[in-house]
């Protein structure tokens, strides 16, 4: 599953996470002041302090500080409440209300110190009052606009790039697979089975041609002991070939696959933002500007900075096509935005703001400050998603390889088993065979023999026998077989099925495997009666003995194997007074059987 | 002494056999397979069953002590396996009938280890076949040894979730509890998989 979700055309504010709202204005708000502190400061500094006094700009220091620590506490306590209530819709509207209130509170604070001390000033409480709510209206849901433009591309990237991920890592498990079945086996297990095949044929026939037949039976066991067991332990000891063990694909190329571009590059979306950008045009132009006399300074500022911002949203879009940098430069518009609040600052200063060199001076600075700050931010913001995402992908990688390498366990094993138990156990017998022959004089069946050990040794690498692939009689018999002494049996099974050759058989064994284990080890039973009859293409088993049945009906392996095979039709009676379980599992032949695809573990 | 012997391997089945016959113990029976083994216990009547766990399908080593004990209570029993724990087979085992003895491939240095082993387990002193019988088996939970089992069959967690019935999240903390356990830690070079796969392995004595 993936850990991002993405609908295009039902994307909400709910939607977001506020995680990554969060994460993006608790930044944002920080830097906002802290930028805006230091080019408030840097500005002042520029310019002559010239008749202010020393208690007069301490004031200033003052004012400014309180209405920073207030909008942060304020943001803090809001955090507090979204951390609890973890609601989207909750989330916006909070972030809405901190800049609204951190616009308030900075107003009110520094137009209470300067109705307190400068009461001369030009500017009218009430005016500048409403014009930074006014100001403050627009800008903050400009801001929001962005900020969600912005969550929602980032959420895109991820989700579709942690999905092309997934997609690329589980193709290529797939082809691997194949590949350790194709290649593997077929080459190095084939290659070591005929080459040890070849050796152990031309000793044989050796054998039989030169030496005398007496021998035979014991250089049978030695063929079978020596060079088998040899083989067994070879094909056992098969590293994974190299070409499996190793990352076929570095992340890094992936990452930056044309096919990612091309899809992030139809989805987005207004890359200049065109609305929120004339919003912050208008929210430049407020009531003291238009009531002031100086309209040659300020308009030389409002165009400057349209001009700037401007330019660096034409930078961002170029550089935007260019490579997939998004986060930055949406980012970074936004940012240029936050250059509004310092001027606005400088405008309680009526003596400095006349002087357009100061402005120029201080646009600079801020720009350049707030600018850096915001890309190296976001530019982390975007690097740290990607290093979860490859975290995440390499886990995966191993993990798809560790299975590779029990895939290749589990073959070799099987194979190793086949070698060193079936082939060898036949020749053990047929060596036996050899000898009774032998014993008996019997030259046919010498001969019979001799030639069951040459086809044996000529069929090393003939597939595996099938555990079960016989009739439904003869499959139930094998297994009652093995519990044979520890149980005593009795099975009646039902004419029109005891031929029944279908692909249940095998769910059918293994429910009924699964019956007697579960009465000799729970219900220490004796005797066990298996009944299989046929009732409109329903085949129903029972499985009747005389113990406690389950000690517990608690779900485990052994009822999950009735459950899976049965497909949850199956049930368990206890009859404790008479001492006696029934166990039915009933197999709808009509319907076909639910394979159980191997799946690539740990994804 | 008489000594039916239960192994499925036919090499270590006659390597066995012909050892005790060179150590004087030549009233011997062997068997390859559960089936076999208790056919042959009824006709025998053995004094001490020697019993391998592992024997391929259907029933174990244990099921067929348990078999045995119903047919003669007095019977000694002593396992000769590789495993480290019977339970690493199937979890779902029952215990080890009363006063066997247990002792593991790979620590059994010569015969005679088995052979004090069987006399003991026929004498039936409890506190004797205490001190010999190396059941000092790992503190894993029935839950814990199932797991193990499958992660090294090559079961996914889902498959095993599945199998368990019970949800990925607490398959996956129960993997991490045993690794834990196992003392198997998280490595950047090793997944902790076939870290768990190879431990398993190890324990059942194939490595």
């Amino acid at each position: 599953m993936s850990k991002y979700s993405w609908d295009d055309s039902n994307f909400t504010p709910k939607d977001l996470r506020p995680r990554i709202l969060l994460k993006t204005w608790k930044i944002r708000l920080e830097y906002f002041y802290l930028f805006g502190a230091l080019g408030a400061f840097v500005g002042l500094f520029v310019e002559d302090l010239g008749d202010r006094t020393t208690r007069e700009f301490a004031l200033w220091i003052i004012a400014k500080g309180l209405s920073m620590a207030g909008v942060y506490f304020f943001w803090r306590f809001t955090k507090w409440i979204l951390d609890l209530r973890s609601n989207e819709a909750i989330a916006l509207w909070a972030i809405l209300s901190i800049g609204a209130a951190g616009g308030l509170v900075q107003t009110l604070c520094l137009d209470f110190f300067i109705s307190l001390f400068y009461l001369n000033n030009n500017a009218d409480l009430g005016i500048r009052l409403i014009s930074n709510a006014i100001f403050a209206a627009i800008w903050l849901p400009a801001q929001s606009v962005t900020a969600l433009n912005f969550s929602k591309f980032r959420k895109l990237k991820l989700y579709l790039r942690e999905q092309l991920l997934e997609m690329e890592v589980i193709d290529l498990a797939r082809k691997r697979l194949q590949v350790l079945n194709e290649e593997i086996i077929n080459t190095q297990i084939g290659e070591l089975i005929s080459r040890s095949s070849n050796a152990v044929n031309r000793q044989w026939e050796d054998a039989v041609s030169n030496k005398s037949k007496e021998k035979l039976p014991e250089i049978t066991r030695a063929l079978a002991t020596d060079h088998l067991r040899v083989l067994a332990h070879e094909i056992s000891d098969l590293k994974t070939h190299p070409k499996v063990g190793k990352h076929w694909w570095s992340i890094d190329e992936r990452l930056s696959l044309t096919l990612f571009d091309a899809v992030i590059r139809s989805v987005r979306t207004r890359p200049l933002n065109p609305e929120w950008f004339v919003l912050v045009l208008i929210g430049t132009i407020e009531l003291p500007l238009l009531r002031r006399q100086d309209w040659p300074v300020s308009f030389y500022v409002l165009i400057m900075f349209a001009i700037t911002t401007y330019l660096i949203h034409l930078l961002g879009f170029l550089l935007f096509k260019l490579s997939p940098k998004e986060a930055i430069f949406v980012n970074l518009a936004v940012f240029t935005a936050n250059a509004i609040v310092p001027f606005q600052v400088i405008k309680l200063f009526p003596q400095y703001e006349s002087n357009p060199r100061y402005h120029l001076a201080f646009a600079i600075v801020l720009v350049i400050v707030t600018l850096s700050g915001h890309i190296a931010q976001a530019g982390l913001i975007r690097q740290k998603d990607l290093i979860g995402i490859e975290k995440e992908t390499l886990e995966k990688i191993k993990s798809e390889n560790a299975q590779v390498n029990l895939e290749l366990a589990r073959i070799t094993r099987k194979w190793a088993q086949h070698i060193h138990g079936n082939v060898q156990s036949r020749l053990h017998a047929y060596s036996l065979v050899l000898e009774q022959a032998q014993l008996r004089e019997d030259a046919d069946g010498v001969e019979r023999a001799i030639e069951e050990i040459r086809r044996t040794l000529l069929d090393l690498n003939a597939e595996q026998t099938q555990i079960y692939s016989e009739s439904l009689e003869k499959e139930v018999t094998a297994i009652c077989n093995l519990w044979d002494g520890i149980i005593n049996f009795r099975v009646n099974i039902d004419p029109a099925v005891k031929n029944l050759i279908d692909p249940k058989v095998a769910d059918i064994t293994k429910g009924v495997s699964e019956a007697i284990t579960n009465s000799v080890r729970h219900g220490s039973a004796e005797n066990i009666e298996i009944e299989v009859s046929l009732r409109n293409e329903i085949l129903i088993l029972k499985v009747q003995d005389d113990g406690l049945g389950f000690s517990e009906v608690k779900p485990g392996l052994g009822s999950s194997v009735f459950e899976t095979v049965t497909q949850g039709n199956w049930n368990l009676v206890r009859d404790a007074f008479n001492r006696k379980t029934l166990l039915t599992l009933q197999f709808d032949l009509a319907v076909p059987r639910v394979g159980v695809e191997p799946t690539l573990g740990g994804f | 002494m008489k000594l039916l012997i239960v192994e499925d391997d036919s090499m270590m089945l006659h390597a066995l056999a012909s050892g005790l016959a060179a150590n004087g113990i030549d009233n011997v029976e062997i068997a390859n397979s559960a089936s076999l083994a208790m056919q042959k216990f009824r006709s025998f009547k053995p004094d001490v069953s020697l019993i391998d766990i592992e024997l391929r399908q259907g029933p174990t080593g244990v099921d067929v002590s348990h078999a045995m004990r119903k047919l003669n209570p007095n019977v000694g029993i002593v396992f000769l396996t590789s495993l480290a724990d019977p339970r690493l087979v199937d979890s779902r085992l029952p215990e080890l009938p009363e006063g066997s003895i247990y002792l593991r491939k790979n620590s059994v240095k010569d015969l005679n280890e088995v052979i004090d082993a069987m006399k003991m387990a026929i004498s039936g002193d409890l506190k004797a076949i205490k001190s010999k019988t190396e059941d000092d088996f790992l503190d894993l939970s029935k839950a814990q040894f199932e797991i193990i089992r499958l992660i090294a069959e090559g079961h996914s967690n889902l498959e095993i979730s599945k199998m368990r019935v019970t949800t990925v999240k607490s398959t996956e903390n129960a993997i991490s509890r045993l690794a834990k356990k196992l003392g198997i830690t998280n490595s950047t070079t090793a997944s902790q998989r076939v870290l768990l796969a190879r431990k398993y392995t190890e324990l059942i004595g194939k490595v």
